[in-house]
């Protein structure tokens, strides 16, 4: 085979690698948030939060930013009744199911971002059942070869007991004021990057990503 | 010789190229139709609309056929205006996917399904169903040709499904559809089942794979291309335990207990809830038809095993497979009753002879409950061996009781980041004991 041959074929080469390892960062970033979900399921908030790189940051509805891996392990155990895990006490559902996920890789394939729809159920024996709806931004990065979480969004659009559903929802009034009571005395490290009214208020969380055929932005 | 290398090598990489193109259509057929769930989502039609190719139809239950984007675009308009309304709900969780990239690429289809909340006046109501769509390769752009929404169900919020079935709407009056209903049918009460656009995954034809020319041993680039080969492999066997699982949940939803267990073998097993193990693709079988009713969709029932979030490990060597998945589960009947549930998987897949086949369904329950009455109030507790017939052929392999208890089945995969695997529970979980008094090793 003439060099010049053999060197085209191996040009070919390079270029399928780095497509074939798209496709294996595209599964790696869907396996990692489904990894979140799971691990949230059961009350394992350290292996939730050693998804996260150092410097991540974590930011629901108008919670305001948590930076720092540390900070979000906390965050987390306090959005999610407080106790250090691993596990779930009597009683407690905190079901989190991560869906429809639409995932973008950089051209250099070093970042990523991926919106997820969150179907939640959650509960306490004998005191209370929800439905929790929301939306996920989130940008990942990859460090030495490993993805991990860079930026948790997350846009609850509602918490709604199961009597009656989201049907019973009155709107938010203050637009910045629906601070996740859990977080009272444990305030963030930045004001949040937008406020938002939740259902039965209509909010599109903007969209990381072009429409797939026009190429447009959608929603803004 | 040189030219036999030569022409080894090239058709080895066209291979590859057209098989890792393949894969990238597969991601963009995820993107196209979960973009068209977003902009349903929030009524953003316009965006909806622009997802289709010129000449392409939509069908939704019975609504008649719709062509082209333009009369699509007013169709999702018979909805309301442009954006949705305070008040207004209209969420389509989209999933389980089912995806057939053409062997040439230009073409796909897949099987999903969508779970619905709306709100319209006040007035809270839920919905499922099946789509069987198609989709076009136009220069490289990935467009939704064809979408047919079947619908499974509808219910009022306040009822639950059974007893508050609501049913589907004729065509419009006031935008008449292009053609009427390609099919005729009704949602619960009454069952349908919309055909699968593939063969059963285990005893259904296989896609061929082209005879390729053997590759020297000594060669570099030979030696670059079956690294490639084997990663493309890992890939497409992922895919392959994926769908294999969702077909099953498909397969139960309908009671297609045949189909369902024709994804075992002679040496597979089963074991679901607390009722012990089912030993091989016959007792598999009786598991299904004397514990579950008779095969076929039965009019006033419903037993939708929604397959989510799979997390799927493929073995180095392309063997073997473990997967862990949720079933949400919408199940009862006018004769039985009505319940929300919500299981787990932790299963084993097995290749043999290059086909995917279920080797252990390993399926702990999380929670049951009454629709009426929600997870709140009443909870079913697990089952046992002697719940319903047939008796299991092992004990269970493992005894746990369901919520409001606790029971963590264990990870299969180690924690993706730090490539550890999770401790144990704290051994407080599950009780009311201050969970930080008792020694825990998650840190």
């Amino acid at each position: 085979m003439p060099p010049e041959r053999r060197q085209q074929l191996a040009e070919r080469l390079d270029r399928l690698a780095t497509e074939l390892q798209r496709r294996e960062d595209y599964l790696a970033i869907i396996r990692l948030q489904r990894a979140y979900g799971f691990y949230l399921d059961k009350g394992y908030w350290r292996e939730a939060s050693n998804l996260f790189a150092e410097d991540a940051t974590f930011e629901q509805g108008v919670d305001g930013v948590y930076a720092g891996r540390e900070r979000i392990h906390q965050l987390i155990v306090k959005l999610s009744g407080g106790n250090p895990g691993p596990g779930l006490p009597y009683g407690q559902l905190h079901e989190r199911f991560q869906l429809q996920p639409v995932i973008t890789i950089a051209e250099d394939g070093q970042t990523a971002q991926g919106r997820w729809h969150e179907l939640a159920m959650y509960g306490q024996y004998g005191e209370s059942a929800e439905w929790g709806d929301g939306v996920y931004e989130n940008a990942y990065r990859k460090e030495g070869g490993v993805w991990k979480i860079a930026a948790l969004r997350f846009y609850p659009n509602f918490v709604a007991p199961y009597e009656g559903g989201w049907a019973t929802l009155a709107p938010v009034e203050d637009e910045a004021g629906w601070r996740s009571p859990a977080l009272v005395d444990f305030p963030p490290d930045r004001p949040p990057s937008a406020t938002y009214r939740p259902y039965p208020d209509v909010h599109i969380p903007p969209f990381h990503y072009v429409h797939p055929v026009t190429g447009k932005e959608v929603g803004r | 010789m040189s030219d036999a290398l030569e022409q080894a090598l090239e058709a080895h990489i066209a291979a590859l190229e057209l098989g890792i193109a393949r894969q990238a259509s597969h991601e963009a057929v995820e993107r196209l139709q979960r973009s068209y769930a977003y902009y349903a989502d929030k009524g953003l039609w316009s965006a909806a609309a622009d997802l289709f190719a010129e000449d392409a139809t939509w069908e939704w239950g019975q609504s008649g056929v719709y062509v082209g984007s333009a009369r699509i675009r007013a169709a999702l308009a018979l909805r309301g205006p442009e954006g949705l309304g305070r008040g207004d709900l209209n969420n389509h969780y989209t999933c389980q996917p089912i995806i057939t990239v053409a062997p040439d690429n230009r073409t796909a289809k897949a099987r999903w399904r969508s779970d619905m909340q709306f709100c319209r006046e006040g007035k809270a109501s839920w919905g499922e169903g099946t789509y069987e769509n198609s989709y076009v390769n136009e220069d490289g752009v990935w467009k939704i040709a064809s979408l047919h929404f079947y619908v499974t169900v509808l219910w009022d919020y306040d009822k639950g499904w059974v007893y508050g079935n609501i049913s589907m709407d004729p065509p419009s009056e006031t935008l008449p559809p292009d053609r009427p209903p390609t099919e005729v049918y009704a949602s619960l009460p009454e069952v349908y089942l919309p055909a699968y656009h593939y063969p059963n995954p285990v005893t259904g034809e296989q896609p061929r794979k082209p005879t390729l020319p053997e590759l020297p041993v000594d060669d570099a680039l030979a030696a670059e291309v079956e690294a490639l080969e084997t990663r493309l492999e890992r890939i497409e066997d992922q895919r392959a335990c994926e769908k294999l699982q969702r077909a099953y949940g498909y397969y139960v939803d309908k009671a297609m207990w045949d189909d369902v267990a024709d994804l075992f073998v002679e040496d597979s097993t089963l074991e679901i809830g607390g009722r012990g193990v089912f030993l091989g693709k016959k007792r598999v079988l009786e598991y299904m038809g004397i514990g579950l009713g008779p095969t076929g969709p039965q009019r006033e029932q419903i037993i939708n095993h929604q397959q989510f979030q799979g997390i799927v490990t493929v073995s180095e060597d392309g063997k073997t497979a473990r997967g862990r998945w949720r079933a949400f589960v919408i199940g009862g009947s006018s004769w039985a009753a009505v319940n929300w549930g919500d299981c787990l998987y932790e299963n084993h897949y097995r290749k043999i002879d290059g086909v995917w086949v279920m080797d252990k369904l390993h399926a702990p329950f999380t929670m049951y409950t009454l629709y009426t009455d929600g997870w709140h109030k009443v909870t079913t507790p697990n089952t046992r061996p002697e719940s319903f017939p047939p008796p299991p052929d092992l004990a269970p392999t493992v005894v746990y009781l369901t919520y409001p208890n606790y029971y963590c089945e264990p990870f299969h995969y180690p924690n993706p980041v730090t490539a550890k695997e999770a401790p144990p529970p704290n051994p407080a979980a599950g009780g009311v004991a201050n969970m930080a008094d008792f020694a825990s090793t998650d840190d």
